[in-house]
């Protein structure tokens, strides 16, 4: 699939934001494999990792912010991101539709990031030429 | 089916790499980041599984993650340190990616 020289890669992040090194790791590879010409076909958060999807994450100003670090990328570069949606109401992460549905005050997932189920997942392993999953 | 496997946890944490290290086999390769890159010390748990794999699989550490903790003057000699462009270009020349989790 595909030829050596452009590959299509999708990323796997399964930890929070204040969880673990691990999306500062996948961020950074997201951006070395845009910078040698590759495509990013989807980057897919589940578990704890659908809190990067978060408008609301506030941590202390001159603390690295990789929740938004994240949602610039995939907002600049358009990279199709999503949120396991199962993991993300579990959470407290909801966009217009599901507070709507769940009678929630607010809604906080970014405009960038879709909820999204395992079939994207799926689709996004048979779609792509690596999958590379970052967490624990 | 040549697989890169990664490794992001310390051999000193848990038994991540060590299990790692009983599955690879050449053609394969290894790669250490984040706090796994502290299997590339000289004393560590996994050494002497890593001496003998050093043999026939190259073995790599994400060098950002070498620098961040401090051990770059204290790594195995066959551990090759490597950019995230590296990184990019080892999964693209392995078939697939493993993470150890």
């Amino acid at each position: 699939m595909g030829n050596l020289l452009t590959m299509k890669f999708s990323l796997i992040i399964l930890d929070g934001p204040s969880s673990s090194q691990s999306s500062q790791t996948a961020l950074a590879f997201a951006k070395a494999a845009l910078a040698t010409g590759h495509e990013l076909f989807r980057v897919f958060f589940a578990n704890d990792g659908v809190l990067h999807g978060s408008t609301l994450s506030t941590p202390p100003q001159d603390e690295i912010n990789i929740t938004e670090d994240w949602q610039r990328f995939v907002t600049q570069h358009e990279v199709d991101t999503v949120v396991c949606v199962a993991a993300s109401l579990r959470r407290g992460l909801l966009n217009e539709q599901e507070a709507e549905r769940y009678q929630k005050p607010a809604a906080n997932l970014a405009d960038a990031i879709e909820l999204a189920g395992l079939g994207q997942l799926i689709e996004a392993t048979l779609s792509s030429d690596r999958v590379l999953t970052f967490g624990s | 089916m040549m697989i890169l496997h990664l490794i992001n946890q310390s051999p000193f944490q848990n038994d991540n790499l060590n299990t790692c290290l009983r599955f690879i086999e050449s053609p394969d390769s290894l790669l250490l980041i984040e706090n796994g890159v502290y299997g590339a010390l000289q004393k560590n748990p996994c050494c002497d599984l890593l001496q003998s794999l050093s043999k026939t699989t190259q073995i790599y550490a994400l060098q950002p993650d070498v620098l961040a903790r401090g051990i770059h003057e204290k790594l195995l000699p066959y551990v090759k340190q490597i950019s995230y462009t590296d990184f990019v270009a080892l999964s693209v020349s392995h078939h697939a990616v493993q993470s150890w989790l």
